[in-house]
């Protein structure tokens, strides 16, 4: 209701960047596209010169590059989100969206049909591997559940002791499969560091229905989630019904989380940066949060994967994960040491 | 002073009905067989040493704890059978740990009561406008509308969270330590207005507290604890006694009634001969 010409302003501001975030990522690549062609393919105006180099340009430009800012944004901002609401229901700063061990039974499901060979074979147009990673993320999701429960309840501290445990479990089951089959080790260790490369159409149309849903969810709880953010106690005087909102709240950021890890590895850093940097900016209240982490988290990727893309140049690609972490720890650390307090870290 | 907001629910004058109350925490009673019924407009302190079971009084009748035996009834209707947003009408508490993680400011605190008035997305009523201002003007925080809540004073964070319990405009109100970390000023300040909404807008507060000469100043009625257990309940004059207070805290208790003040206040000397401690111990069985 106040701070409505701050909200005008940072919404513009992410909107102009969010186009030109989308242009430039479409222009950079091995094959270099100008401006003004992006927008004879995409628009219909503007000149051309011939019809195979229309062709060409129109494939690289609409199957490969924009499928993949598509893909980059909706996982982004699904990252984003998950992190936003982890860190309000687990009240704790260093919480990101694989903290419940999401991402560790996606990379050991991920592993499991690498080893296996299964990487082959195509399950409704997509790999197998994203599928296995998928069961494996919501097989973990419940195993950290029921071990995360105390007295019926999902309790933040024994959840997050949970998922350590599940994790550095499946972690050391990945290291026994990696060493009993050494030629998967590269294919292993490279799914987990996360790539948004080779991923096309079909790929986002995978995760676009768990992510509607789950992002309705979560924008639907958006009030709840501040009584939340004050701990269990008071939103439970205030009159939310706490274990229920937690568990459905939980469940939505772990689905899209598992959606997005199966589909693209393990991309750290923007599940944790981005809530942190958003609470400086717009302030904890959840709704405008959520909206605008939202939208940094799919930015931020997607800057990071052109980088990851263009930076070595002869079409070589670095894991987007590897961006994300260098480009993120330096920035995190600069909030961390100037506005701690604005950061929630008071206590 | 809008105090039409107020609900005017009345089933007789019992708002709470607290029979045979058993319950605890991991199936260890906390308080066995509490019986209190809190009657409409009173202001009714809840006293006793630490570990007495005061906070779990308010827990349980804020629907926090599982009953384990008897019945609370709330407006003559078994707690449980109230959703929590239904119940967040009714009663609103002021918890005991103040503290706030998240940098929230002020003014988004106090408006959070609001929330179980609100049905979802809908819209900011001039009302709801109104019931802030006035619980933040009242309580005093209006001018720490727009700081953080993380870098308020443990004083005014209480009178924040204070202000957010009024903003729910509930007619019973929970207090577990309301003025614990509130200077002498606001302290009294407090009181005195918590119990002008009690007399005058027939508020229902029920409110823990340590100060007894505070208590005995303020509250109409005093319910006091020990082990779980009710040692005594009555009208502050009745309950404010020598031999009760020494019941309950195990210590040498001076009571006295000041002309002037109509209230009885009470004083704890250090050993039971005030005047040989006075001048220096002589006597003392520590010397």
């Amino acid at each position: 209701m106040r701070l409505v010409k701050q909200d005008i302003v940072i919404t513009l501001v992410t909107i102009a960047l969010l186009i030109a975030v989308t242009a430039v990522s479409l222009s950079l690549g091995a094959v270099k596209i100008p401006t003004d062609r992006i927008f004879h393919i995409l628009f219909g105006f503007g000149t051309l010169d011939s019809h195979s180099e229309y062709e060409n340009l129109r494939y690289i430009l609409i199957n490969i590059r924009l499928a993949r800012i598509g893909l980059g944004l909706v996982v982004g901002a699904s990252l984003a989100l998950a992190g936003t609401v982890y860190q309000g229901i687990l009240l704790n700063p260093l919480a990101d969206p694989y903290t419940l061990g999401v991402s560790t039974g996606a990379a050991f499901g991920a592993s499991l049909a690498i080893l296996f060979g299964a990487g082959q074979w195509t399950f409704l147009g997509i790999g197998t591997i994203p599928i296995a990673a998928f069961a494996g993320a919501i097989t973990a999701l419940f195993v950290v559940y029921s071990l995360g429960r105390l007295e019926g309840r999902l309790h933040p501290t024994t959840l997050i002791l949970a998922g350590i445990i599940v994790s550095t479990f499946l972690s050391a089951w990945i290291s026994l499969l990696k060493s009993l089959h050494e030629e998967s080790i590269s294919a292993i260790v490279f799914w987990i560091m996360g790539s948004l490369s080779g991923k096309g159409w079909k790929h986002l149309f995978f995760i676009l229905p768990y992510f509607a849903i789950c992002c309705g969810i979560i924008f639907f709880y958006a009030s709840e989630l501040d009584l939340l953010a004050l701990g269990e106690v008071q939103a439970q005087y205030l009159g939310v019904s706490v274990t229920r909102v937690r568990f459905i709240l939980l469940s939505a950021a772990s689905f899209i989380t598992a959606a997005s890890v199966s589909l693209t590895g393990i991309i750290g850093f923007v599940g944790l940066v981005v809530p942190h940097l958003m609470r400086f900016i717009v302030g904890p209240k959840h709704q405008r949060l959520l909206f605008y982490s939202f939208f940094a988290g799919g930015i931020m990727l997607v800057v990071s994967d052109t980088i990851a893309r263009t930076i070595l140049g002869q079409g070589q690609e670095l894991p987007v994960g590897v961006v994300t972490a260098l480009i993120g720890g330096p920035f995190f650390c600069l909030i961390l040491f100037t506005r701690r307090k604005q950061m929630g870290m008071s206590s | 002073m809008p105090n039409s907001f107020y609900p005017q629910k009345t089933n007789g004058d019992v708002v709470l009905e607290i029979s045979d109350l058993k319950t605890g925490y991991r199936g260890r009673f906390f308080l066995d067989r509490v019986n209190l019924p809190v009657k409409r407009g009173i202001f009714l302190g809840v006293l006793g040493p630490n570990g007495s079971g005061k906070s779990t009084l308010l827990k349980a009748i804020s629907g926090t704890l599982p009953i384990m035996g008897g019945s609370i009834k709330l407006f003559g209707r078994p707690l449980d059978s109230y959703t929590g947003k239904e119940r967040a009408t009714l009663v609103a508490v002021l918890p005991q740990d103040t503290t706030i993680q998240f940098p929230f400011t002020c003014g988004d605190i106090v408006w959070m009561g609001r929330y179980p008035h609100k049905k979802r997305f809908s819209p900011v009523t001039p009302e709801d406008v109104e019931i802030v201002e006035w619980a933040m003007r009242i309580i005093g925080v209006k001018n720490l509308e727009h700081r953080l809540i993380t870098d308020v004073s443990g004083g005014e964070r209480q009178r924040v969270l204070l202000a957010r319990v009024l903003a729910q405009k509930t007619p019973l109100i929970l207090l577990d330590e309301p003025v614990s970390a509130m200077d002498i000023r606001w302290t009294l300040e407090t009181l005195r207005f918590l119990s002008t909404l009690c007399h005058r807008d027939n508020v229902t507060v029920v409110a823990v507290m340590h100060d007894i000469n505070m208590a005995a100043m303020f509250c109409d009625e005093i319910v006091f604890l020990k082990n779980g257990k009710m040692i005594a309940y009555g009208s502050t004059e009745e309950v404010v006694s020598a031999e009760i207070l020494k019941e309950v805290y195990e210590t040498d208790v001076v009571v006295f009634k000041p002309d002037w003040l109509c209230r009885p206040q009470v004083i704890f000397p250090p050993e039971s001969d005030c005047h040989n401690f006075r001048l220096g111990s002589k006597s003392s069985k520590y010397s």
